[in-house]
């Protein structure tokens, strides 16, 4: 061991806040009110009012509030539960925790579901925010050009870029504002659909463009739900590894991530039944008239941005997962991470049409895995991880397990995806009967779960826990 | 020359690193969890039902 060295505590540092070093409790930084802003400004983004538009497609208010708050508010549980009390106890990065699951290769499976979720999400997003220049030059009377949207897109990746590289501090400090403003313009943007069409006009308004069979309707827009409260998957481990205290990053996430998320979608889900238009910021100047509108709109682009920050620094952090990008600068990876947002530059409209089909597919993707990290966490390690094990890449270590494949979790994950593909194609949402009662997240998410819970109730792992207490790793993965 | 300056570096780099997470692991594993907060029985109760059993009959009852 060498002596320390002038500048070694500014590496250390940046190691914690830009790499996967475990956070320590004085480096976190939501404390109770960070936690809940953050979670707010992360949950009431253009994406509620996106999963609004999409849900008014297939039902009216009533059932599509019901199925919206219980749907997310369900997903979101399934995914919180593991990974915000793993994430936090140990400080780890999220992809670091589904090493325990999975094993050290196997969890690099996840890392490419991860990213598909965060730079999608974040691409849809960004593409809102380009619509959102797009509507603010309409509202102030000009003719915008065709390209308006996909350099709004450019802009926002610009904007995104400064953000996130220059830390969490700052997103932090943004997000105690944009948080409350975006709430009161959720509020008040629902007073105003009530005043100008009343309960009873929203709550007869049709859908935009449901299927013949109003059950399979319903069941849709319950999938939708469930997947999008179960694709927070990308956010929670890493609001969670910033938080103080195990309260701190179980509740604030289940009221804004599930609950918030839900009630919000339902002010886009209204919005879109009376305005017949799926596109928030289309409806927010209709709404609010020029002056508020516009002032609205600005609020939900920064929102926008907001959001779109927290899924690349998540994604960045994941990324440090890679060889080649493991001892880059944070720029350089932040760089890579929004590289895969290019193509919305380029075909912003052609990719936002695709967007319900990308939420449904993130149901495909993740219910599995979340069912049996669920499992594993609080089943059969009794939420208790051997934290050195995560970080030591020798063939002995508990979690490296089978050449660095946990084969029970993997299997149980292919099960889950042949029962989802099995119940509900995404892109046609041709259907199983069995879909009708079941749905296909649930399903895909509870059967591995219990299946690779019995699999090692009967099967125990068999391999000493190695690393033990204390003992040095062998070969660190940091 | 520049190469070399570059290996050193890199070198020390990744013993910081490694001394770091010992330090940290060792952190983790001896703190008792009241550092990290209290989610007790009691906390797995509450969120299992406001947000999974409350939510599963909401949707049951809509689809009646």
């Amino acid at each position: 061991m060498s002596a320390p060295m002038p500048g070694d505590a500014d590496f250390v540092k940046q190691e914690s806040v830009y790499g996967r070093l475990p956070l320590l409790p004085d480096e976190r930084e939501y404390d109770t009110r960070g936690a809940h802003a953050t979670n707010f400004a992360f949950a009431v983004a253009t994406w509620c009012f996106l999963t609004g538009g999409y849900v008014a497609q297939y039902v009216g208010a009533v059932q599509g509030m019901v199925a919206l708050i219980a749907g997310s508010v369900l997903g979101c549980f399934l995914t919180t539960m593991p990974l915000a009390l793993a994430s936090q106890r140990y400080g780890i990065e999220q992809i670091d925790y589904c090493k325990s699951a999975f094993g050290q290769k196997g969890s690099r499976i996840l890392l490419v579901f991860y990213l598909i979720n965060q730079l999608g999400w974040t691409g849809l997003i960004l593409v809102m925010f380009g619509n959102g220049v797009r509507n603010t030059v309409i509202g102030l009377g000009y003719e915008p050009p065709g390209w308006i949207v996909g350099a709004g897109v450019a802009l926002g990746i610009w904007i995104v870029y400064l953000l996130v590289t220059r830390g969490i501090h700052l997103m932090n400090v943004t997000n105690s504002y944009v948080g409350p403003g975006l709430m009161i313009i959720s509020v008040v943007m629902f007073v105003l659909l009530l005043r100008d069409y009343g309960w009873s006009e929203i709550v007869a308004a049709e859908p935009l463009d449901p299927f013949e069979e109003p059950w399979l309707n319903y069941v849709i827009v319950v999938e939708l739900a469930i997947a999008g409260g179960i694709s927070w998957f990308g956010g929670v481990g890493f609001l969670a590894r910033n938080t103080t205290t195990r309260r701190n990053a179980v509740y604030p996430e289940m009221l804004h991530l599930g609950l918030g998320m839900g009630l919000v979608c339902c002010v886009g889900l209204f919005s879109s039944l009376v305005l017949r238009t799926s596109d928030p910021t289309e409806w927010l100047i209709p709404i609010a008239g020029a002056v508020m509108g516009m002032v609205a709109l600005l609020f939900v682009a920064v929102a926008n941005i907001t959001s779109s920050a927290i899924s690349v620094y998540a994604s960045g952090l994941a990324l440090r997962h890679l060889e080649v990008l493991r001892v880059r600068p944070w720029w350089h990876v932040v760089l890579w991470s929004l590289v895969p947002c290019m193509p919305f530059v380029f075909w912003p409209a052609e990719l936002e049409g695709m967007g319900s089909n990308f939420l449904a597919y993130n149901g495909t993707l993740y219910a599995p895995v979340v069912g049996i990290l669920f499992a594993d966490f609080v089943f059969v390690r009794r939420q208790r991880l051997n934290v050195r094990a995560v970080f030591d890449d020798d063939p002995r270590a508990e979690y490296y397990y089978t050449k660095g494949f946990h084969w029970p979790a993997l299997i149980c994950m292919i099960l889950g995806q042949a029962i989802y593909f099995a119940l509900l194609d995404p892109l046609s949402y041709e259907s199983h009967p069995l879909f009708l009662y079941l749905t296909a997240s649930l399903p895909a998410c509870v059967v591995p779960g219990i299946v690779y819970a019995i699999w090692l109730k009967l099967r125990p792992r068999e391999r000493l826990a190695l690393p033990a207490r204390g003992e040095p790793l062998t070969q660190p993965n940091i | 020359m520049s190469r070399k300056t570059d290996e050193a570096s890199h070198d020390r780099r990744e013993e910081i690193l490694h001394e770091e997470l010992e330090r940290r692991l060792a952190f983790l594993e001896e703190e008792d969890d009241s550092v990290f907060g209290e989610f007790t029985t009691r906390d797995w109760v509450l969120c299992t039902l406001l947000f999974f059993v409350l939510p599963l009959l909401a949707l049951g009852v809509m689809a009646l």
